[in-house]
């Protein structure tokens, strides 16, 4: 049975950073969800959290608030979600500004919405990381990403030999 | 000594190499979501000739290299052409394991040295697009000899069809064995329609037939396709042949084909009004949406009279139409192309669209003028479409005007233009200044818009003002307008579209301009489908309009 949306939820961090939800807004997770579904009884309790910090889960609360009441995707919808995202990397105008924060944060974002399964999260963010590397050369790459180059100058030598043919533009 | 030392230095390099590699923010992605972003590269334009994404992302690090090539799929899609290297084909065939392949095969007159190793991944096409020279017929039947068991789209797509009396028979290829065969699209070459591999089709496109079909071929042809959801003909019926079949009127005793399943009929390249006569003798739900336009016109070289014998035909097949009763007409005749759009219930369901080759203004005018009942169609326009595929013409901003004035009640403009200005943005500045000192006493130019997309145009310093002046005027005067598309406007970059944004309550998207996109001649010419996703409106993100019908109409587009 459904519960009433007032009902308030709380969590708990891995970083003991505890926040009081409304219980609609924490169902955007399938995993909080699930968990919710499985306890019968009211309970006190925090839900512990232990992959999530306080300021990454502070921006998940803040993309779930926004998204709060929108149809969760089904068997059916994440099939055709599959379909438009093989057509488009885009994202809309809200999800572009509150994705726009440093590396670290963005990362940790899709870490924490692939481990809380909020799949429209994940998608904003792997959007995004996809946007960045777009036509970019592997130098390109590891200079936005502060990646080591760890080719053999072999590997390398390959590397440049199977580029021969394309060209940069 | 010496190699003692250079070992330890090496050691360390490596554990220095770990210790930035591990602090790296991209490095905590697990394995399978990075590989869903180099996947999501997958869906990237990129010209042919530059580097391939996937195979970039691959040479960027180790745990990047060994993520991309675990990735199946991230090398099941190959674009062959002369472009690319028969090393690079393999390596994709190699890393793509056992995944299901999608490959395009570009192969021209002067490239009949092409030989790509595809012999053994027959067996794993799950997809096969092919746009080839006649000349080539050989190489690709010698290619294709064993049966494609996981084959489930084919588009074939011969070109210079015209210099040779031989024809080319699709069933040559694959063996004929394609049970999975649900989506079929060719041009240029004969199909038999009583092979058993067509049974199962949805979707089927056929385009400048050979041999030529005529009605009475199609229509047998159709009774054989019971479970079609969508049917494209093009130039099927056009030929400038004396003994084109489709000059022989359809005899009455001719069996009606039921196609049930039926969601979109298009048919491209009417020229003669007993073309129409087809559609009598099918039988599809109401709800099909119906496309139909000429390519090339004989008779229709007028589009009134077009419209006039669209109608005169429609009240034939009239009983094919169920309960067909439409409560909007789109009609939209101006330079270039006409389209009419019939809607019913906010859904579209019957499109035509007419080359007129109106090249100067007057005509504009002269087809916009004067009948009453046209008067009325324009008046309960909602969406029109303009598509300027020739450098030499374009809508002026004078005509924009008279354009606004002829249909009062337009909600979605799409414009695509090649190389002019974005005129219309001219118009809507112009006239915003003529006017602005007796506002709100005079009406605005497209005052009930909902939608604007521009396509393809220019946009200089001045213009990009213009622009972001024209949409406040026209917010502070219409609310309603509420989605704006620019899509490869030269000129447009993202500062652009971040102060655009600033309008309230006015959602934009974009697509940045790109040189392959430039020309909609150049598009059409490379990649047909291309050119077709472009220009149109997503009516799914614009407000006020019917979200369930608009999806359809997308989808199915």
């Amino acid at each position: 049975m459904a519960a009433p949306a007032t009902q308030q939820i709380k969590i708990r961090c891995n970083d003991e950073k505890e926040f009081t939800v409304d219980r609609d807004v924490l169902e955007r997770s399938v995993l909080i969800k699930n968990m919710l579904e499985d306890v019968t009884e009211q309970q006190d309790a925090p839900i512990p959290l232990p992959n999530v910090s306080g300021p990454v889960m502070a921006k998940v609360l803040e993309y779930c608030t926004h998204h709060r009441g929108e149809p969760l995707p089904s068997a059916d919808t994440e099939q055709s979600q599959d379909e438009t995202r093989k057509r488009t990397t885009d994202i809309s105008e809200w999800d572009q500004k509150f994705i726009t924060v440093d590396q670290e944060m963005l990362f940790e974002i899709i870490l924490a919405a692939n481990y809380l399964d909020i799949k429209s999260l994940l998608d904003v963010g792997c959007k995004t990381v996809a946007n960045m590397i777009k036509g970019k050369t592997p130098e390109e790459i590891r200079k936005l990403f502060n990646i080591v180059n760890d080719f053999t100058p072999e590997e390398e030598a390959q590397i440049k030999k199977e580029n021969e043919w394309a060209e940069d533009r | 000594m010496e190699s003692r030392i250079l070992n330890k230095h090496l050691a360390c390099s490596e554990d220095v190499t770990n210790i930035a590699q591990a602090n790296t923010p991209i490095h905590r992605l697990p394995p399978e979501l990075l590989a869903t972003v180099f996947l999501l590269q997958k869906t990237f334009y990129w010209p042919n000739g530059t580097r391939i994404p996937w195979l970039t992302v691959s040479q960027v690090c180790r745990r990047w290299m060994d993520v991309a090539y675990e990735t199946a799929t991230l090398w099941s899609s190959i674009s062959i052409s002369r472009h690319l290297p028969p090393h690079i084909v393999e390596k994709s065939l190699q890393l793509s394991k056992s995944a299901p392949l999608d490959i395009k095969l570009h192969m021209f007159e002067d490239e009949q040295q092409m030989n790509p190793p595809l012999e053994d991944a027959v067996c794993r096409i799950r997809c096969f697009r092919a746009v080839i020279s006649v000349h080539n017929w050989e190489i690709l039947r010698t290619l294709f000899t064993s049966p494609a068991p996981l084959l489930e789209s084919l588009s074939l797509h011969l070109t210079q069809p015209y210099h040779n009396n031989y024809y080319r028979r699709l069933d040559d290829l694959f063996s004929g064995i394609t049970q999975q065969l649900r989506y079929l699209s060719v041009s240029g070459c004969a199909v038999d329609f009583g092979s058993s591999f067509l049974a199962n089709l949805t979707i089927l496109e056929i385009s400048n037939p050979k041999p030529q079909l005529g009605a009475l071929d199609l229509l047998a042809a159709l009774h054989k396709l019971p479970r079609l959801k969508s049917l494209r003909v093009s130039n099927v019926f056009q030929s400038d042949m004396e003994d084109n079949p489709i000059h022989m009127p359809i005899p009455r005793s001719t069996k009606v084909v039921k196609l049930s399943s039926l969601g979109l009929l298009s048919i491209y390249g009417l020229s003669y009004a007993q073309d129409l006569d087809f559609l009598s003798y099918l039988s599809f739900p109401s709800t099909t949406i119906l496309l139909f336009s000429s390519g090339y016109p004989h008779e229709y070289h007028d589009p009134l009279v077009a419209i006039s014998d669209f109608w005169k035909i429609h009240a034939s097949a009239r009983q094919n139409f169920g309960n067909f009763a439409p409560t909007r007409i789109d009609l939209s005749p101006l330079y270039g192309r006409l389209k009419l759009d019939i809607w019913d219930n906010q859904k579209l369901l019957c499109a035509f669209k007419l080359d007129n080759y109106a090249d100067d203004e007057e005509e504009a005018r002269y087809v916009i003028s004067d009948d009453p009942e046209i008067k009325e169609l324009f008046s309960r326009l909602s969406f029109l479409s303009v598509t300027e595929f020739s450098t030499n013409c374009y809508v002026s901003p004078f005509a924009w005007p008279i354009i606004s004035s002829s249909f009062p009640n337009l909600q979605c403009l799409s414009v695509e233009e090649v190389t002019e200005e974005a005129t219309v943005i001219q118009a809507i500045i112009d006239d915003y200044k003529s006017k602005s000192s007796l506002l709100p006493n005079l009406k605005p130019i497209f005052p009930r818009l909902r939608s604007l997309s521009i396509a393809k145009a220019q946009f200089d310093d001045d213009c990009k003002k213009c622009l972001i002046q024209a949409l406040k005027c026209q917010k502070a005067r219409s609310s309603s307008l509420n989605y704006l598309k620019l899509d490869e406007c030269f000129g447009v970059d993202e500062k652009l579209v971040v102060s655009l944004r600033e309008v309230e309550g006015l959602d934009v998207d974009w697509c940045a301009w790109s040189a392959e996109g430039r020309g909609a001649m150049n598009l059409i010419n490379d990649e047909h489908k291309k050119a077709q996703d472009h220009g149109e409106i997503d009516l799914r993100r614009v407000k006020g309009f019917d979200s369930i019908s608009a999806c359809y109409y997308m989808d199915t587009w």
